[in-house]
């Protein structure tokens, strides 16, 4: 597990429209910014700003956890939220929620595939319906990843949630028989029937047969 | 077969105008890799399947190819020569509306570079621009 990071936030300026607002915004991600929120613990929320490098190394590590020191008080915070632009390049908006390092949360954790799986040998495909499980655990031990070893799965074999192997203190939250990983067998692609309608059924003509 | 709904409440519809971004469909979900269109549009029903056959045969079976999109749109036109009036004309094909940032496709089971060679041969089809993404990276 990734320790906790300490990142440089700045309390936004209250004299521009409270801080917030999209020119606020706007004017921050211009300058390498990213604005945020701190909320939680039944404190009132803080609007801040973090640099952009600081969020892109969290990103590139892994890191769930981090320190940021505000008016002179230091605080944990947990990455609640993290919201992208349209086209998925830049970050617009980050949601920091208080959290103590040994409180009980639930977070997202990305599973870590590992192995080549036998059935893909034989003619399979590796299917990996998700790829992240959300745990339960204390702040303070969120884990990287969950390694999930494939080397055992053959042509139908599949990997549930209740079969994953995660470290102590971390629970998943969910259906057990969530299905996540399954070698499947390939199928010919299926033809179209030839009798395939070329139009539609129209909702409404159908209700007015079965009304007369 | 081009695809289309099997069931609608009205056979023909407004052109419209396709305006803003995508702010569902914009991330990919499925696969690990993903075709993103740049620009707005439609993209016929027979586009989409000459993307799905391109995109199958050069998988060859080795991945999973994902349609993000569906053609919900009936597009209607008046046969040539024809005098203006007498009501709208006949459904011609159904499209799909997409707007920057729609994923398009996804490839599940292939290696980067595949799929890169994949998806380049599919946007040759596709009237929009497009640009290759994977996962988005989660925290």
């Amino acid at each position: 597990m990734a320790s906790a990071i300490k990142i440089r936030v700045e309390a936004r300026d209250p004299a521009k429209n409270k801080g917030t607002g999209t020119r606020v915004s706007r004017k921050l991600r211009a300058s390498g910014k990213i604005p945020a929120i701190v909320y939680g613990h039944n404190q009132a929320p803080t609007t801040i700003s973090v640099a952009k490098e600081s969020v892109l190394e969290m990103i590139k590590k892994q890191i769930h956890l981090v320190e940021i020191e505000l008016n002179g008080v230091s605080e944990t915070v947990l990455v609640r939220d993290l919201q992208w632009c349209h086209l998925g390049k830049d970050i617009l908006h980050l949601d920091f929620a208080r959290v103590n390092a040994d409180e009980s949360i639930e977070t997202e954790v990305t599973l870590d595939i590992r192995g080549t799986a036998p059935g893909v040998a034989e003619g399979g495909l590796l299917a990996i319906l998700k790829h992240s499980v959300l745990v339960r655990c204390s702040a303070g031990s969120i884990p990287d990843s969950i390694k999930v070893d494939v080397s055992g799965l053959g042509l139908g074999g599949a990997i549930h949630t209740h079969e994953l192997v995660l470290p102590a203190g971390v629970t998943a939250v969910g259906e057990p028989d969530q299905l996540l990983i399954h070698v499947t067998v390939p199928t010919a692609a299926v033809e179209p029937e030839a009798d395939t309608p070329s139009m539609p059924v129209v909702i409404k003509a159908e209700r007015k047969e079965k009304a007369e | 077969m081009a695809m289309m709904p099997k069931r609608v409440k009205f056979r023909k519809s407004q052109k419209g105008r396709v305006r803003g971004n995508a702010t569902r469909g914009n991330f990919v979900a499925f696969g690990d890799y993903g075709l993103q269109a740049l620009e707005p549009g439609k993209i016929s029903a027979q586009t989409i399947e000459a993307g799905r056959v391109v995109g199958s045969q050069s998988v060859k079976g080795g991945g999973k190819l994902y349609i993000r999109i569906f053609p919900h749109k009936s597009v209607t036109s008046i046969p040539a020569e024809t005098r203006m009036g007498k009501g709208k004309g006949e459904v011609e094909f159904w499209a799909a509306v997409v707007k920057p940032g729609t994923i398009l496709y996804e490839l599940a089971g292939v290696s980067e570079e595949a799929a890169r060679a994949t998806f380049a041969r599919i946007s040759y089809k596709l009237p929009v621009t497009c640009r290759f993404v994977a996962r988005r990276p989660t925290l």
